[in-house]
């Protein structure tokens, strides 16, 4: 027999990558019957081989699997999650056996247990068989309720925990409209209005903005998560309330939940508590949900390839690796002093593990600014009702991926910049016909990536910004004086508005009546490290764009030394360095610039600046030329010490918010080095830095 | 249903018609018709109907203002608008001003029953 060992392996690789492709096949359209029965044909010829090469353990569990997949085609159970996952398993199990042919003898447990729940699935098939199955009207729904539960993210997972904990439930609303009906979208306008009467709407299917552009045939799913005490009797007649709804069916979320959790739980401990158990009820979800979603997302064979691990345990990953890094620069400066080369080769060994070990780290944090884009169809579109303007939302990038801290804080920023799109950006309706324009304005929210940093902007189509306007309002608040208007340029009279004290806005809005000016978007964006950048076109429109650090936690920096002190400037803001001769130095308006390349450079003493000392006359100067949107500044400074990694740490409360400073961090011999925010110092005129670069 | 009183609203006589004899088939009143907003506004103060049929674009004064006029002076009016195909953005004004629900021209009479006999039980 042993020389047809290769054929009955090449052949049973065939089989079983067949019934895998069939499993997946069902998985997406369980009433594919002639899959079924291809798989069961497979299974019978597997059996048939295995038999004749006497592995009787694969022929065993062949036949208990031929035997089920007979019984599924004829009968009406339709191959769902679970059982898909017990094909699945049994497929993985033979295939393990054909890998390991020589020592089989050793799966007769997993036989028998396999055997055993293909056995109870055959049993279960035949009772179910002549009894119409339950809640057929639920599984109508049910594509649509899974697709939602797969599309949560974290944030609005942790909603509807916190929710349910608090004791509101939530419910899957599928609503059908009649046959034939208009205005669709419109329809569904007035159930989402009974629906906010009674609850927040969480997601729908399909999303929200095919919704509105009537992108659905006649029904669509909504997981609304219901106020205290929702009544889901009262809220189904309100819907059915409406005219032209033919059908509303209100599945609970929770129980929805529970059902998956239960049928995970228990076929992790059907199958020898292969998955660890349930755990808590909360994880327990989570897996279930996680595991689904590897499910239909990935071949369905590895239920377990990702992980969920706390938030706060990563965070202290990255503590842990921002101390290694520290250290690793302590060790590298004394073995410098010891010129040891063997020491030194070791070191450069450590350096690059480390670097590599950061990165690992980092990528670990990372997660796609999708999570936030996702609400702002939504919020748009209800402004733009509110505001009676057509505005149309194009989101693009939104698979970007950066730190989640920053994820979690570009949010209110974001909301802001669209807010104030709808509201000051976009024209009426009315107005953008005279001027020519389409009615409905557009507004791009886009992010990508750009070197190491991610790239978000918020451009709106509008009536942009005119500067002499904002000149005159700046006048007016007494933010600057009139003299300083007259020699403001365009670019920089428009980046007033972002200064505290200043409201472009001529009407009082909901959201522009609480006071909330650009300068918190602007603060808010700083304290991530950023810049916001505005591009305006007075009748064309406004783009805002904020450039934000991949992370936060690590960045290189320029070690520069400026009188006594050492700082660390943020290589990201550095452009270039120079060596600058005296004779070099022209002084225009009191200030002092240099050429460099047929651009007029304004010339910063950095010790000067940040108050530490004043300008010395030197043979020549040490500049670094910096960048901050599209303000260019160099800093003259004392010595320029290299580049290094550091680990930023916060000030504490006591001194934080200074402007100019970004953070603090450890030297490798022990010392603690500001860490420079270019940005703010750029800005701040009490630094008075670069007031030549009006016109440059 | 029985008795219940509609005031329609529409500038076309034809449309008028068309809903009068819909609504009296199913045993509604026709409370009166009203050509334009201002004429709806009078009637419905007049007659105080249990129902409004709006239509939306309208001589003199359109039903939007006409559907914000009567419920400021009734908020419990019960208004449904009828619409042309393509007027989203008005509809969703009217619902968002107090109308009830809405209808679509062309409609088919059923379609009118059911969304009257909706809006007012």
């Amino acid at each position: 027999m042993e020389e047809y060992k290769d054929l009955f392996l090449a052949e049973a690789h065939e089989y079983l990558q067949n019934m895998t492709e069939c499993l997946l096949e069902l998985e997406k359209d369980p009433a594919a019957l002639e899959k079924l029965t291809e798989m069961f044909r497979a299974a019978h010829s597997l059996k048939g081989m295995s038999g004749t090469m006497g592995y009787e353990l694969i022929m065993k569990l062949t036949h208990e699997m031929e035997s089920l997949l007979d019984k599924l085609r004829s009968g009406k159970t339709a191959v769902n999650t679970n059982l898909a996952n017990l094909l699945f398993e049994t497929v993985d199990l033979v295939q393990l056996m054909i890998d390991n042919l020589d020592k089989l003898e050793s799966f007769s447990q997993d036989v028998a247990t396999m055997e055993e729940k293909l056995r109870r699935w055959q049993d279960q098939e035949a009772a179910v068989k002549d009894s119409p199955p339950p809640e057929q009207a639920i599984e109508a729904g049910s594509d649509k309720e899974m697709f939602i539960t797969r599309e949560l993210n974290e944030f609005e997972k942790e909603m509807l925990k916190d929710a349910a904990f608090r004791g509101e439930r939530s419910y899957f609303v599928n609503v059908w409209l009649r046959e034939g009906s208009l205005l669709k979208s419109v329809r569904s306008y007035m159930v989402h209005k009974v629906m906010e009467r009674h609850g927040e709407v969480i997601k729908t299917f399909p999303p929200q903005q095919d919704i509105e552009e009537e992108k659905f045939d006649l029904d669509f799913t909504i997981l609304l998560l219901g106020k205290q005490g929702l009544d889901p009797d009262e809220l189904k007649r309100n819907i059915e309330g409406i005219a032209e709804i033919e059908r509303v069916i209100i599945t609970p979320f929770d129980r929805d939940k529970q059902h998956k959790v239960a049928s995970m739980a228990s076929k992790a401990s059907a199958s020898g508590g292969a998955q660890g158990g349930s755990g808590k009820g909360g994880a327990g979800v989570a897996r279930a949900q996680a595991a689904k979603k590897t499910m239909n997302v990935t071949l369905g064979r590895t239920v377990e390839k990702t992980v969920r691990v706390e938030t706060a345990k990563l965070d202290a990953l990255v503590n842990l690796v921002g101390e290694l890094i520290i250290n690793r620069t302590r060790v590298l400066e004394l073995g410098k002093q010891l010129q040891n080369e063997m020491l030194e080769t070791s070191h450069e060994q450590l350096e690059r593990i480390t670097t590599d070990l950061q990165g690992a780290v980092m990528t670990l944090r990372m997660v796609p600014i999708k999570q936030v884009f996702d609400r702002f169809p939504r919020m748009v579109r209800d402004l733009s009702l509110d505001g009676g303007k057509g505005v149309k939302l194009i989101i693009s990038g939104e698979e970007t991926e950066l730190d989640r801290t920053i994820v979690n804080q570009i949010g209110d920023p974001l909301v802001h910049l669209l807010r104030n799109a709808v509201d000051h950006g976009i024209e009426p309706e009315e107005e953008r016909k005279r001027k020519g324009k389409d009615p409905v304005g557009v507004i791009h929210l886009e992010a990508h990536h750009e070197g190491s940093h991610v790239v978000v902007s918020v451009e709106d189509d509008g009536s942009g910004i005119d500067p002499d306007k904002i000149k005159e309002k700046a006048i007016e608040r007494k933010l600057i004086s009139r003299e300083e208007a007259g020699a403001m340029g365009d670019d920089e009279a428009i980046r007033l508005v972002l200064q505290s004290g200043f409201s472009t806005s001529a009407k009082v809005t909901d959201v522009s009546g609480r006071g909330v000016g650009m300068d918190v978007v602007k603060n808010s964006i700083e304290a991530l490290n950023g810049t916001i950048e505005i591009k305006s076109k007075l009748g064309k429109g406004s783009k805002f764009i904020l450039r934000l650090p991949l992370t936060l936690a690590i960045i290189r920096t320029l070690m520069v030394r400026a009188g006594e002190e050492i700082y660390a400037i943020p290589i990201e803001a550095i452009r270039e360095n120079l060596f600058v001769e005296p004779q070099e130095i022209k002084t225009i308006q009191q200030g002092r610039v240099i050429i460099l390349r047929e651009e007029v450079l304004p010339l910063n003493c950095l010790r000067e600046s940040l108050g530490m000392g004043t300008f010395k006359e030197q043979e020549v100067y040490p500049v670094v030329v910096v960048q901050a949107g599209d303000r260019k500044v160099g800093f003259i400074v004392d010595e320029l010490m290299g580049q290094q990694e550091v680990v930023i740490k916060s000030l504490s409360s006591f001194i934080d918010g200074i402007r100019g400073v970004a953070g603090a961090t450890v030297l490798g011999d022990g010392t603690v080095t500001l860490i420079l925010d270019i940005a703010g110092l750029l800005e701040d005129r009490r630094f008075n830095v670069g007031k030549e670069s009006v016109n440059h | 249903m029985l008795g219940k009183k509609v005031l329609i609203t529409d500038d076309t006589a034809f449309m008028r018609m068309t809903l009068r004899n819909v609504l009296v088939k199913n045993g509604y009143e026709v409370a009166g018709e009203a050509e334009d907003g201002l004429q709806a506004i009078e009637k419905y103060m007049e007659t105080k109907p249990d129902l409004v049929t709006m239509d939306i674009t309208m001589p003199n004064m359109d039903g939007l203002t006409a559907i914000k006029k009567i419920i400021e002076k009734d908020p419990d009016a019960k208004i449904v608008v009828v619409s042309a195909m393509g007027q989203k953005a008005l509809v969703i004004e009217a619902l968002n001003s107090g109308a009830k629900d809405f209808i679509v021209k062309p409609f088919q009479p059923d379609r009118i029953v059911e969304a009257l006999g909706k809006v007012i039980s």
